[in-house]
Parts: structure tokens; C-alpha cells; sequence
């Protein structure tokens, strides 16, 4: 006989994990499926000799105290689960080569990073002080959408947070202008908007100023047993509470009768049973491949057709045979940058042209990360485009190589810092890489673009306007917050609520 | 606030949020209303590197002194239309059941990797040296047999961001294989590095793969090789074991160091390598199968011959196994029957990652990769955790494997 659940959760990623933490806690019958032998997703480590690698977290904000304290750490808090979070020092750190060598180091904090960027851009300081004005209305405008349980009264929004609208529906670049914000300043600021590989032509300035604004406030962490820690603790904390967790369990077809999800199939022909089916995988993946299409509605299909793929990792990992302090290693993390311009970076990384990177060396963190007398080194870049498109079993091994070698190549160059001969531990994850473990079509990490017409509002408002499949929903980095490890757990968490919501008999607005 | 915030917002165009939807819609509509699709190059290649299974078929036998190599072809049949691509040094897991047991076994392959894309792959497996599997397999496998393997597997493969330039291999018997396919690697141009293998055997009687080894190396100036006989003095070999004076004396400048053999051998020439003062850059060990815990470093005398029940939680079923101290814990689940994930059996790939109830179990140091929090959060490899104590493992198979 088929098992039945309440709900099913189909991915063990950060939404997936939240989700059934969220709705054992409220007393449903949660089962957690997930293809790969341990939880994660993105949120995962892989051993190799004597180094554990971090896959994915770069800075995860929002689980500090005071000011930093956020809703992550309320979440985590909630569920019992219980990391060291050390505090990155720096809001932002990048440098740019070329004739003109720029390097922006700030702390956390508005006071200094308006310093900082008073050196650079000279005359800046009125435009930055009127953009912290305006993070500060946001989030008040936040507090209120928070507080609505997803039905915002828009006549409200409308009178009493105006600015919350006007920076919903714009970009950042047009937010920029309307702050007679001076070129230099938009080039520093527009640096975090690779943390969604997203261009401040297209991207939504209300989610950009959300993610800058928390940075240079309240800085991010980096934690102990790497993220996997985090995911082990969150799956061990739904365990506890009652969720069924089944590893090794590829999901091969979602069950819709009547225009309504009823279950799973596994990939070995078992059927699960559910009233709920939450999917912690895109909806390429849904609609591509586990609803048959005649099921499928056929705006979902359009939408999914219509969406632009986030972008692609590609990640170095290093253990080298050496301490941080023995290479010359001071910074925890800097991107590394050939020009000034975000747009003209966002194109530029469309191909493997460029080697553009982002630079973290976990030990100035995590100081236990690996063995006495050595460190880790990973070197990221962000693919906008499909660089992969040409790759074949037969050319992968040279192309990721060759790519691998630049950025080493590129890092050592600009900083002057020799990592080469002391490579004790290479493993190079590519949008194949990510492709095998994650199923995302070309290796997508970030989930689908939030430029222009999808960004975070657009996503909201749709995501509130009506059915789908019924008892069918989606969280994790593709969904109405985007992407990254907060905004994903936070799906997670808003995916369940609205869930419970529903179960409970409260109609789908 | 300051009071001049609003004038400057206020020059963003509040009406276009009303356009929010409406645009969303107009990109939305003209779009296809088919499935999206999901077959980009990076899946298919990440498909055909790492395919699930390999169903594959036994298409040659051939004897060799105290083994046999098979031939194994893609079987189309079942599904397997190619063989995944592999490295030079990477194994198949092989899935199979013997008796009562249900068990899964690693292989290197030896073929060259271009054999691959030509449809087979080689194994050699000797009788002697695991000899439960390995003397079934070899009286059981024969021409038209079916198996059924992983992707190819592991990292004992030459990585020129890493590794020297040169590599001296040690290998004991068996423990060739993986130096087979680098040396047809290199020969074809497939690999760019240098070998020299030290090659020990017990006598000229009992060398595997030596006309294939001498005739790539007489053909190809970057490949050496040095038969080592422990029981006989021969005439161009060197005589006695693989130790610290015959890794210098063979050793180019600067170069990596890869063993592969008995566990024993193994052991042996690790410990000799130490000596070398060799940094663990340049020391690679190839592990194939944890099985004698007496041997690892830890070990409590006390526990030989100790007998334990290991309580066994699948999502369907509770079983109540005995074990006992002298095998992994995934050992007593096959011989039970009961089909658990597994793959290299030597605590790296974390396929058996499974969930520790409670109990205690003895994880020899050399074999330890699990992550921290699985460490810390009571998760065991099977593969490498030997019972000390009665156990409940949750084990973590895919849904409806047991049998």
C-alpha cells in the first residue's frame, strides 16, 4: 500500500530543508525526499584528504546578534539549531586591475563604508546618506509585508510607504539616478549586485538595496562545520520533529489528478502519498520532466519557457600545504575585477573569455577549517551566460582544467601570492559539476534571473495570483525572494506557511 | 529620516508598478506552452560522465596467472547504449549476489580510457586477494554474463594542477590495474606526465600484465618500468620489497608518489615513504577495501572474535543482524541480504553514508573522510566503521531496494 503523507517535500536544499522543518514543527506528516546520499543542495562540503571544502557559502547574513541578528537566526533558533557564525569583517572588498588599479576595502558598517568610498569617489557622502534613507524605509515597508501574511493591503503600502513601491518597480540604476548619485559611487555599489549576477540595469532595486543594505549594516557570517553543517543540523532537527528524511530518493513523477498534486513517484516505481507536494527544484525540472505535459497548466509551462536561466558557478577549490599567514593570505574574501562597470561585468562573464573571480580563503574565518600549516583557497566565478554550451564528455576534463588554471593564474598575478606549487587538493565544479548534483538545467546555481520583468515584486504578485496545480508549490533559490542561502531558507519557510495555510482549510487567495 | 528623501525618490515613476504585471505578462505569453528544456550540454555531459548505473555484459575472459581479465561491453539491451568516459586510475563499482549476500565490489579499470568511447572496459580480478568476491566472480563470469556497475569512480588519478610532473608508482600484484591504464594513457597520448612503476611481484612466474607493461614501455620513453620479486633473483628485476632504498634509487628529483596494492604492501610502503620525508602533496594511496581491522592503527585487541546484534532500520522494515567486530558494518548488512548503497568501500565517496542510532564503532584513522557534521551529528560510512559495541543503523538505501 502507498504511504501517505500530508506533505511531501521533493529536494533537501535550503527551501526544502526549512519547509519540513517548518511543517513538522506545526504537527504535519512531512516526508523529505532527496536524490543525493546527504543533505544540502548548494549547502553542502566535500572531503578530500585532510581538507573539507565549503561547496557554496561565501557570507550568510542575518545570524548574528544585535544588529545583526535577522530572521535566519530566528529560524535557526526555532528548530534548534545551534552553528558557531563567525562575523565577516568586511561589507565589501574588491579589486579592480587595469591602468587604473582600484581597491575598495570597507568594514562593516555605513559609517565606514561611506569613508571608504569618500576616498574613491570623493563628494559622494550626500548620495550615499540619501540611499541609507531610503534602505531604511524599505525595510520599514518589509516589516509591514512581513507582518501581512502575504496579502498586503497595496492601498496602505501605497500611502504610508510610497518609496517601497517607486524602488519595487524600478532598477537600481533608475533608483541611482533619482539620487543624483555620482558614477563612482554606483560603481562601488553596484558591485554587490554580483552576489545575484544580476546587471543594476535590469535588476529590481528594492531586492538590491535589501541584500547592500544588509551587508554594509550588518555584515554576514561565515559558520563553523561549513554549510553542510548547517544542512545536517537542519534535516537532523526535522527528524527529530517527526519528518520522515529519505536520501537516495530521485523523484521520477509528481501525481496530478483532477487538476490537483496527490504524490510521487520514486525512480524505483514507489508511490507516496500527499495532499501537498512542495518542490525545493525548479520548474524547468517539474514541468520539464516530472508532470507530464498534458497535466500541465499551460500558463506554468509558458512562464517556466519565458524565464532566463540565473547564472552558472564555477568553482576552484584549493587545499594547499601552507597557512594562510605562510602564503601571504591577509583577506577573507575580494572579488577581482577587470573593470568598473557592473553591466559591462555581468556581459563580460557571459563566456569564459574573461576570468573574473571572487577569492575566499576560509581559514581567516574559520581558523580550524583544515589542518595546522595549511588552508583553503576557493576561487569562484559566475557564468551569466551558458559558458558550457560547447562541452562534451570528451572536451570536459581539458575545458575545466584550462579555466581552473586562469583563475589560479589571474589571482596569483593580481595579488602577487603564489599558490601553485603548494596544491596539496584540487577539485574544480563546473556548471556540469553543478548540473550532476543539483539537476539544474546548464548548471544553473542562482535559480532564474530576476532581471527586468522577474524580479522580486513581479515574483510576489504572481506567485499570489492564482493556481497553478493545486497542492503544488515551489521554494528554494528560484522562487519569489531569489537567490542566495538566506533568501532560499526564507522560501523555504514562507512555502511552508502559506502550505500550512492551505492544509488547514484557509483558501488560496 | 532625512526630510529630503522624498523629493529624490519621488523621481522614480511610482505608475510603474501598476505595469508590473502587465509586463510580466507580455513576456510571459508569447512563450511556448511546451515542456521546458532541461538537456542542455552541461546535463548531457554531466549524464554521460556520471550515469546512474552501467549496464554492461561479460564479451571476453582471459586468463591470467592467478587471474582473470574481463571484458566488459555496453549492453544495450538494458539500456547502456555508451560507456561513460573515465581517468586513468578510476574504478566500477560492481553490484552482485552471492549466495544470501548482496554485495557491491570496486574494480580498477586497466584499460586505456579510449577504450571507453570504443565500448568496453577491462578488469582484472585476482583470486587470491579478496577472496570471496573475486574468486566468485571468477568462476561465475563468463562470456554473455551480465553485470552491473557505477559510473566510473575515485581519485587516484594524475591532476596536473597538483601533482609532479613525474610519478613513480608503487604497485603490488593486482594493485597494477590502475597503472595499466595510465601507462596506455600516457602511450596514447591521453595523459601528459612521466612514469616510472616499481612493479612488485612474488616471481617472474607471477608478474600480471608484463608483456603489455614492457612492450608500452620499450614503445614509449615516458613510461618505466621495474619488476620488484620478492622470491627470486632475476636478471634485470630488482629483488626484495618496494622499500625507502628503492623508491630513491629509481625517484626522479621531484616527483608524486602513487601506491597501489594489498593492504599490506600498502601500509608498508607508506610507511617507507615517511622516511622519504614525502609531504602528502606528493603521497597518493589507493584503498580498495577495508576488511582487516586488526591490522589498522587503534585497533582494541579486546574486541577479536566479539559478536554484536546490529539492529537495522530501513524505511520499511526492521531487521535484527548479528555482526561482529572483525567486519564493516556494511559486510553484516550484505550478508543479511539486505541491498545497501555502497561504492568504494573505503570511506571516500560517501555513497553508505548512513545514520548511526546508536552504538559504538571503530573508524580506522586512515579511512576516516567523513564531513565534520556527519562526524558530529552521529552519521557513519558503513563501508569502514567495524562494530564495537551492539548497534541501530538507519540505513539510507533508495526506496524499495530491500529485499
Amino acid at each position: 500500500m502507498a504511504k501517505q503523507y500530508d506533505v511531501i517535500v521533493i529536494g533537501a536544499g535550503n527551501g526544502g530543508m526549512i519547509a519540513a522543518c517548518t511543517l513538522s514543527q506545526m504537527g504535519f506528516r512531512t516526508l523529505l525526499v532527496e536524490k543525493n546520499s546527504s543533505p544540502g543542495g548548494c549547502a553542502a562540503s566535500f572531503v578530500r584528504g585532510r581538507f573539507e571544502f565549503e561547496a557554496a557559502l561565501h557570507n550568510l547574513p542575518g545570524v548574528g546578534e544585535g544588529i545583526a541578528a535577522g530572521d535566519i537566526g530566528m529560524l535557526f533558533n526555532r528548530f534548534g539549531v545551534k552553528r558557531s557564525y563567525y562575523p565577516i569583517p568586511d561589507s565589501l572588498h574588491f579589486i579592480v586591475e587595469g591602468e587604473n588599479r582600484v581597491e575598495f576595502c570597507a568594514y562593516v558598517g555605513r559609517e565606514n563604508f561611506v569613508r571608504e568610498a569618500e576616498r574613491l569617489c570623493p563628494g559622494c557622502a550626500d548620495s550615499f546618506w540619501r540611499f541609507c534613507d531610503l534602505c531604511d524605509e524599505l525595510n520599514r515597508a518589509l516589516e509591514y509585508l512581513s507582518g501581512c501574511k502575504g496579502r498586503p493591503d497595496m492601498e496602505y503600502l501605497g500611502k504610508n510607504h510610497p518609496n517601497y513601491l517607486r524602488m519595487a518597480s524600478s532598477s537600481v540604476t533608475e533608483m541611482f539616478e533619482a539620487l543624483d548619485m555620482p558614477q563612482g559611487l554606483r560603481d562601488i555599489l553596484g558591485v554587490f549586485a554580483m552576489y545575484q549576477c544580476g546587471n543594476v540595469d535590469e535588476i529590481d532595486a528594492a531586492r538590491y538595496t535589501l541584500m547592500a543594505d544588509s551587508f554594509i549594516q550588518s555584515g554576514a557570517f561565515q559558520t563553523d562545520l561549513r554549510s553542510y553543517g548547517l544542512s545536517v543540523a537542519l534535516t537532523e532537527s526535522a527528524r527529530k520533529m517527526g519528518c520522515d528524511v529519505w536520501y537516495n530518493t530521485e523523484v521520477s513523477e509528481i501525481s496530478v489528478e483532477n487538476g490537483a498534486a496527490t504524490g510521487i513517484v520514486t525512480a524505483d516505481g514507489r508511490t507516496v502519498r500527499a495532499g501537498y507536494v512542495l518542490c525545493n527544484i525548479m520548474p524547468h525540472i517539474v514541468y520539464g520532466k516530472l508532470i507530464r505535459p498534458e497535466l500541465a497548466p499551460p500558463m506554468e509551462l509558458k512562464t517556466a519557457n519565458a524565464r532566463t536561466l540565473g547564472a552558472r558557478g564555477f568553482s576552484v577549490y584549493l587545499g594547499l600545504n601552507r597557512s594562510a599567514a605562510e602564503l601571504g593570505i591577509k583577506d577573507y574574501a575580494f572579488f577581482l575585477n577587470t573593470t568598473t562597470s557592473n553591466p559591462t561585468q555581468v556581459k563580460n562573464c557571459a563566456t569564459m573569455e574573461y576570468d573574473d573571480l571572487c577569492a575566499n580563503c576560509l581559514n581567516i574565518m574559520v581558523p580550524d577549517a583544515s589542518p595546522e600549516g595549511t588552508c583553503i583557497v576557493y576561487l569562484t566565478n559566475m557564468f551569466s551566460g551558458d559558458a558550457f554550451s560547447e562541452v562534451t564528455p570528451e572536451n570536459y576534463r581539458q575545458m575545466k582544467t584550462d579555466y581552473a588554471k586562469r583563475l589560479i593564474a589571474r589571482y596569483e598575478k593580481a595579488l602577487g601570492i603564489s599558490l601553485s606549487p603548494y596544491i596539496e587538493e584540487v577539485v574544480i565544479a563546473s556548471p556540469v559539476t553543478f548540473a550532476r548534483y543539483l539537476g539544474t538545467p546548464q548548471g544553473a546555481v542562482f535559480g532564474y534571473y530576476p532581471g527586468d520583468w522577474d524580479g522580486m515584486m513581479s515574483r510576489t504578485m504572481a506567485d499570489s495570483a492564482g493556481p497553478g496545480i493545486r497542492g503544488l508549490d515551489f521554494i528554494g533559490g528560484h522562487g519569489v525572494r531569489l537567490s542566495g542561502f538566506a533568501p532560499s531558507y526564507m522560501s523555504g519557510f514562507l512555502g511552508a506557511m502559506k502550505a500550512a495555510g492551505i492544509m488547514r482549510g484557509g483558501a488560496r487567495p | 529620516m532625512r526630510e529630503d528623501t522624498p523629493r529624490y525618490a519621488v523621481r522614480m515613476d511610482i505608475s510603474k508598478f501598476g505595469q508590473i504585471m502587465p509586463k510580466r505578462m507580455a513576456h510571459i505569453m508569447p512563450a511556448p506552452a511546451t515542456p521546458p528544456r532541461c538537456d542542455y550540454a552541461a546535463n548531457l555531459t554531466a549524464k554521460a560522465l556520471h550515469p546512474k548505473k552501467q549496464y554492461l555484459t561479460v564479451s571476453k575472459v582471459t586468463p591470467r596467472c592467478g587471474a582473470v581479465q574481463f571484458t566488459l561491453s555496453a549492453d544495450r539491451e538494458r539500456g547502456t547504449d555508451k560507456l561513460a568516459l573515465f581517468r586513468a586510475g578510476q574504478f566500477l563499482s560492481f553490484r552482485m549476489t552471492i549466495g544470501h549476500s548482496v554485495l557491491t565490489r570496486p574494480y580498477s579499470i586497466c584499460s586505456a580510457p579510449s577504450d571507453a568511447a570504443k565500448g568496453f572496459y577491462e578488469i582484472c580480478v585476482k583470486t587470491a586477494e579478496d577472496g570471496f568476491a573475486g574468486n566468485w566472480i571468477c568462476q561465475n563470469w563468463q562470456v554473455g554474463t551480465k553485470v552491473e556497475a557505477t559510473a566510473p569512480m575515485g581519485e587516484f588519478c594524475y591532476e596536473e594542477l597538483r601533482d609532479a610532473p613525474a610519478v613513480l608508482g608503487a604497485a603490488g600484484g593486482s594493485g597494477i590495474t590502475p597503472f595499466l591504464s595510465m601507462a596506455r594513457a600516457i602511450a596514447e597520448g591521453g595523459e601528459d606526465f612521466s612514469l616510472t612503476l616499481l612493479y612488485g611481484s612474488r616471481d617472474s612466474g607471477s608478474i600480471l600484465f608484463k608483456e603489455e607493461l614492457d612492450a608500452i614501455a620499450a614503445a614509449c620513453d615516458k613510461v618505466k618500468v621495474v619488476h620488484v620479486l620478492s622470491d627470486e633473483a632475476a636478471e634485470g628485476c630488482e629483488h626484495g620489497v618496494i622499500d625507502a632504498r628503492l623508491i630513491e634509487k629509481y625517484a626522479p628529483e621531484t616527483y608524486s608518489l602513487f601506491v597501489c596494492g594489498s593492504g599490506g604492501m600498502s601500509r608498508f610502503v607508506c610507511a617507507e615513504a615517511k622516511k622519504l620525508s614525502l609531504t602528502k602533496k606528493y603521497l597518493r594511496e589507493k584503498i580498495y577495501n577495508a576488511t582487516v581491522p586488526q591490522l589498522e592503527e587503534g585497533w582494541d585487541t579486546s574486541l577479536a572474535d566479539k559478536r554484536f546484534t546490529l539492529t537495522l532500520v530501513t524505511k520499511d522494515e526492521t531487521y535484527t543482524l548479528p555482526c561482529s567486530a572483525m567486519e564493516t558494518v556494511l559486510v553484516a548488512v550484505e550478508r543479511a541480504g539486505v541491498l545497501a548503497p555502497s561504492g568504494c568501500r573505503s570511506g571516500e565517496c560517501g555513497m553508505c553514508r548512513s545514520r548511526l542510532a546508536s552504538g559504538e564503532v571503530f573508524i580506522p584513522g586512515r579511512l576516516e573522510h567523513r564531513k565534520l557534521a556527519d562526524r558530529v551529528y552521529g552519521y557513519i560510512h558503513p563501508c569502514c566503521a567495524f562494530p564495537m559495541s551492539d548497534l541501530t543503523l538507519e540505513l539510507e538505501m533508495a526506496a524499495g531496494e530491500a529485499r
